[in-house]
């Protein structure tokens, strides 16, 4: 498969030729009809008028003809193709709202391996580095080359392209984009372009020989037969059909050679990254999400794209292949099924590695480090706690709603759901852990059924059992924390539920502390934008969804975009010592930041089981604000 | 003048003209040679510039993943002894593609290094803070990109060396390499099949 890239490439370029043979014949075939039919009409006219029958070798007719069909298309031509280069590749991308992204420093991960993948393909193609465009606001799957020749090139790609692709399939997508440089693909086009526009310009001049002949008075001439402007008329006629039959059947030429090119990219890219699976894993990206490029420009320069931008053209006049006969000649193997869409952003970039278990679920592991780190660390400074009925979603099994209230159940409750839902040989440690602290019988008896909850229904029953638990003897409420705490301890690595339902149980069963101090808003503003910060990263699929909920919650306090907390910082210690600091505050300030909590989980108009599980535990931190 | 010497002055012109016309067409051929192997000697140096960068951010990983890899000293060393051993290679081959014994050894060496890092990605695995260090993570992304770089570097080297030995092979070129000892150009391969492949580094 691999080793088959030449013959694609002599295939494509050899339909290619052929494709342009049968363009220059059509530009004959007009000329040459339109002089035969002329000549043909002159011949019939001067019959009528009784005089000697025209030859039908007329060369000054010919060459009028000839010359002025070809004079009109080809200035018309050149005309539009200079028109279409002015300006260059960066001209194109600056006007599809690019962002130029400079070799220098790139902003963020994300564009450093943009810009390395682009370098990379440059070398592969013996290509020089062309300038490289990011299309900011666009979340479909995407990219497109342009200028006149390499010197000139520029590529765009889509911020959608960057986020959800691997770097094997961005390596295949930027490759077939030099392939277009590489093949002189752009240069093409614009010439094909620029020969329709020269083909609907004799179809005006056309008219306007026509409207000449049809308006203009007639002569004094009555029997009028060999009246110039009769012929003038006809010819303007000819011109009007030949100029948008020559069009219409242009433009479906361009179609054709332009989906030949694809072809021709496509085999390209495979040889420059000796890698069929990328290319074709974006192709398969595209058609499990989309390659929609929303920009008012994008559709005028459909042609340049990686993929169609819109779906609704006509398969005749389409600029790109379908996009299953593309994969199946990457990937013969195909069996037409699309697969799941990648997660986008570096927010996610974890959940690849956990996609392999079969889980889906985000894991914030990376976050926490050791569970070492988070064991007691809420214990050793607890939050005051002002308990607020603890919520409990409706359609909950009503066992466990009732087990939950149970004084006597509430405990086994809490261990049964902080239990691993994902590896059975975690659990069993779980287990080995809990059943050294005392007897387990009621947890595990309780584990089945709370193992089957949804992820969402999970926090607000442990709420709901702490709450329950919070009413028992000290000894017993310290016994339960630490019950937790060697569950918690046995687990391979904390997620943010896990650190929630502690963070949530360490506040309802620990004494409240009197170190309230009513501290202004502006005081808490660093721990408040931390805490925003983590809700918007763990809700936040793409750097652009985590900046814009991070966004929502920062305005309603006053803080600056800017100030996300990077990845590093958003840590569960870190976490912990914002919180602590914002139940300082006073009952105003804390509603406030609740309700920035809120908004920034909302801001993309869905709130996830993580994000319902820390709004929970902020909730229950800041005393129910 | 009898129409013997003609004919001898005609056939004297025309061995001139063929002796001519052979020596511009050696002199092509030889252009054609020293043009082609200059391309090699040129894609070779692209890989050169790829391999230096490498080299250069091999301490720079080592160095980060110090701070978090205590115990695994072993694998850390090794990487630095490949380094410096791939490193003296590449001065021995000295940007020269038509030394082969110093690029077998430099395709060892290469081989050994890239065995190397690949154990320390992947023992770098098993530290969650280490994979989240910002500084490591552009460091990776770095490396995997400067080994892609070497690799369609090489791609591109071996492919005219591959067209510059073809030619050199060819008749009537073949008598001119003969002459002019024109060596052939070495192909750049990685050695062990094991590790041929970039590390597979996966975030």
């Amino acid at each position: 498969m691999t080793t088959r890239f030449f013959e694609r490439q002599d295939e494509a370029k050899r339909n290619t030729g052929r494709l342009i043979a049968l363009l220059v014949l059509g530009m004959a075939g007009i000329a040459g009809t339109t002089y035969v039919a002329a000549a043909f009409l002159l011949g019939l006219l001067a019959q009528k008028r009784g005089a000697e029958v025209a030859p039908i070798w007329n060369a000054p007719l010919f060459f009028l003809i000839a010359g002025g069909t070809m004079l009109v298309v080809l200035g018309a031509s050149f005309f539009r193709t200079a028109q279409l280069r002015e300006g260059g590749g960066a001209g194109v991308a600056l006007a599809m709202g690019g962002r130029e992204l400079a070799p220098g420093r790139p902003a963020d991960a994300e564009e450093r391996k943009l810009l390395n993948v682009v370098e990379e393909m440059a070398i592969a193609s013996g290509v020089a580095m062309p300038r490289l465009f990011i299309m900011e606001g666009e979340s479909g799957i995407n990219a497109f080359a342009a200028g006149w020749d390499p010197a000139d090139a520029v590529i765009g790609v889509t911020r959608g392209a960057v986020e959800s692709l691997t770097r094997d399939e961005l390596q295949g997508v930027i490759a077939h984009e030099f392939s277009h440089i590489l093949n002189g693909d752009m240069r093409r086009n614009i010439r094909l372009m620029g020969l329709v526009f020269g083909l609907l310009a004799l179809a005006v001049v056309g008219r306007i020989l026509l409207e000449m002949g049809w308006y203009a008075r007639p002569s004094r001439d009555r029997d009028g037969k060999g009246d110039p402007r009769a012929i003038l008329a006809l010819l303007g006629l000819l011109f009007v059909v030949m100029g948008y039959v020559g069009a219409f059947f242009g433009q479906l030429m361009q179609a054709a050679i332009s989906r030949q090119r694809e072809f021709l990219a496509d085999a390209s890219a495979v040889q420059f990254t000796r890698n069929p699976d990328g290319l074709a894993g974006a192709l398969k990206q595209i058609g499990a999400s989309s390659a929609e490029v929303t920009g008012a420009r994008a559709k005028e320069a459909n042609h340049m794209f990686f993929g169609e931008v819109s779906s609704s053209l006509f398969g005749f006049l389409a600029s790109h292949p379908p996009l299953e006969e593309r994969i199946l000649r990457l990937d013969p193997s195909w069996d037409g099924v699309y697969p799941q869409p990648h997660p986008m952003g570096a927010g996610v970039r974890m959940e690849s590695r956990l996609q392999d278990d079969g889980v889906g679920e985000p894991d914030f592991g990376h976050w926490g480090g050791p569970v070492a780190g988070l064991a007691g660390n809420a214990l050793l400074r607890p939050s005051p706690v002002m308990p607020t009925p603890g919520r409990i979603a409706p359609g909950l099994p009503p066992a466990l709603a009732a087990a939950a209230a149970d004084r006597t159940l509430a405990g086994a409750m809490v261990c049964a759901l902080l239990l691993d839902r994902r590896d059975a040989g975690v659990r069993q440690n779980q287990i080995s852990a809990l059943a050294e602290t005392g007897p387990c019988d009621a947890a595990l008896r309780v584990a089945s059924e709370v193992l089957r909850l949804p992820e969402e229904a999970r926090m607000g029953l442990l709420d709901a059992a702490a709450i329950t638990a919070a009413k028992s003897s000290s000894g017993d409420r310290d016994r339960l924390l630490a019950q937790a705490d060697a569950m918690i301890g046995a687990l391979e690595r904390a997620d943010l539920y896990v650190w929630s339902a502690r963070r949530v149980l360490a506040t309802r069963l620990s004494a409240a502390p009197s170190g309230m101090r009513h501290a202004s808003l502006r005081e808490v503003l660093p721990p408040a934008a931390l805490v925003l910060s983590v809700l918007a990263r763990a809700g936040g699929r793409s750097g652009r969804m985590i900046q814009a909920a991070f966004g929502e919650g920062a305005a309603q306090l006053g803080l600056p975009e800017d100030a996300l907390s990077p990845p590093e910082k958003c840590r569960f210690a870190e976490l912990d010592a914002a919180l602590d600091a914002l139940a300082c505050a006073s009952p105003d300030v804390r509603r406030q930041i609740m309700q920035a909590c809120a908004a920034a989980a909302l801001a993309d108009g869905r709130t996830t089981a993580v994000e319902g599980d820390l709004l929970h535990a902020f909730e229950v931190s800041l005393g129910g604000a | 003048m009898g129409p013997a010497l003609l004919i001898v002055l005609v056939f004297l012109g025309a061995l001139l003209l063929l002796a001519i016309l052979i020596g511009l067409y050696a002199m092509g051929v030889y252009n054609g040679l020293v043009s082609m192997r200059e391309r090699a000697r040129n894609a070779f140096a692209q890989i050169d510039v790829q391999l230096t960068r490498r080299y250069d951010l091999i301490p720079n990983i080592v160095e980060t993943c110090k701070g978090y890899m205590a115990h695994e000293k072993g694998t850390l060393e090794a990487v630095i002894a490949a380094r410096a051993s791939a490193t003296q290679a590449r001065v021995t081959v000295n940007a020269d593609p038509t030394n082969a014994a110093g690029m077998a050894q430099l395709g060892q060496a290469e081989g050994a290094l890239t065995g190397a890092l690949g154990r320390l990605m992947m023992v770098s695995e098993k530290y969650p803070e280490l994979k989240a260090n910002q500084n490591m993570m552009q460091l990776t992304e770095e490396l995997t990109s400067t080994e892609n770089k070497v690799a369609f570097a090489r791609q591109a080297y071996n492919d005219s060396a591959a067209s510059y030995n073809t030619y050199k092979k060819t008749f009537p070129p073949v008598i001119l390499a003969g002459m002019f000892n024109f060596q052939d150009a070495a192909y750049f391969e990685v050695d062990d099949p094991a590790k041929k492949q970039a590390p597979k580094v996966q975030f």
